[in-house]
């Protein structure tokens, strides 16, 4: 009787902490769901744009120009490798105003 | 023998495979806690440990998922002044193929730093062009949703 007992109380105990697990992920799924929803609805309603994901991806675009600039400093001189660090730096400055434009402060 | 029931069924309990995106979050999480003591090693034990445990299937979340992990496992490695370990990561996530996306752009930026720690300057320009070209296009679709 005991043993059943302590069987018992384990096995409770084990599909109580599971279903805790599964109901804590079915709560996140959902939130992620809503969140999702709520996304697809701003930008259907012309809501304004995610404004430090804008930032971060300007950001992005300006220390990848930088370091293609500084990759091509360090080569040879060449008029083509000259060319990618003046385009480079051409979108970094286009980025920036894309991303005022979009995001005033 | 109460003691061995209660091992065995405890292990039984906990040997259920949990969700694998639960184990990635939990495994960054803890890589994070690692790397902010100073355990370096620690933390890339515990990504290749998530990259070692990933499922076969799973879709876009098992791609971005491993694509992240292979990424800051990627940028250790260039800590590290590994710059082979770095180049094996970046390329691992890039064979999983996917949108041009952050994730992808990520593992092209730590590829170019790896081909640049190689000295191989026109192989890393050409990948931070692409790298930079994802960004861009990801920033017109942030700032002009359709």
């Amino acid at each position: 009787m005991k043993k059943l007992l302590t069987l018992s109380i384990f096995l409770s105990a084990c599909a109580t902490s599971q279903l805790h697990h599964e109901n804590e992920l079915a709560a996140d799924r959902q939130e992620l769901a809503r969140l999702e929803a709520e996304l697809l609805t701003a930008r259907a309603d012309g809501r304004p744009v995610d404004c430090p994901r804008a930032t971060q991806l300007g950001d992005n675009i300006c220390r990848l120009s930088e370091r293609i600039c500084a990759l091509v400093e360090r080569l040879p001189p060449d008029p083509a490798n000259t060319a990618q660090c003046t385009d480079a730096r051409t979108r970094c400055a286009a980025a920036r105003e894309r991303v005022k434009a979009s995001c005033p402060k | 023998m109460k003691r061995l029931l209660a091992l065995v069924l405890l292990f039984a309990c906990s040997s259920r495979r949990p969700d694998w995106a639960v184990t990635v979050a939990q495994g960054h999480s803890e890589a994070d806690h690692l790397l902010d003591s100073g355990n370096r090693a620690g933390a890339r034990a515990v990504l290749e440990a998530i990259v070692a445990g990933a499922p076969d299937t799973g879709g876009e979340t098992r791609r971005v998922l491993l694509q992240d992990t292979l990424f800051r496992l990627a940028r250790l490695a260039l800590d590290e002044h590994d710059a082979a370990a770095a180049a094996r990561h970046a390329d691992a996530g890039l064979a999983l193929g996917g949108e041009d996306d952050l994730f992808v752009a990520n593992l092209l930026v730590v590829r170019g730093a790896a081909h640049e720690a190689r000295g191989e300057s026109a192989l890393a320009l050409d990948v931070y062009q692409r790298a930079l070209r994802i960004n861009e296009a990801l920033l017109q679709k942030t700032v002009s949703p359709p």
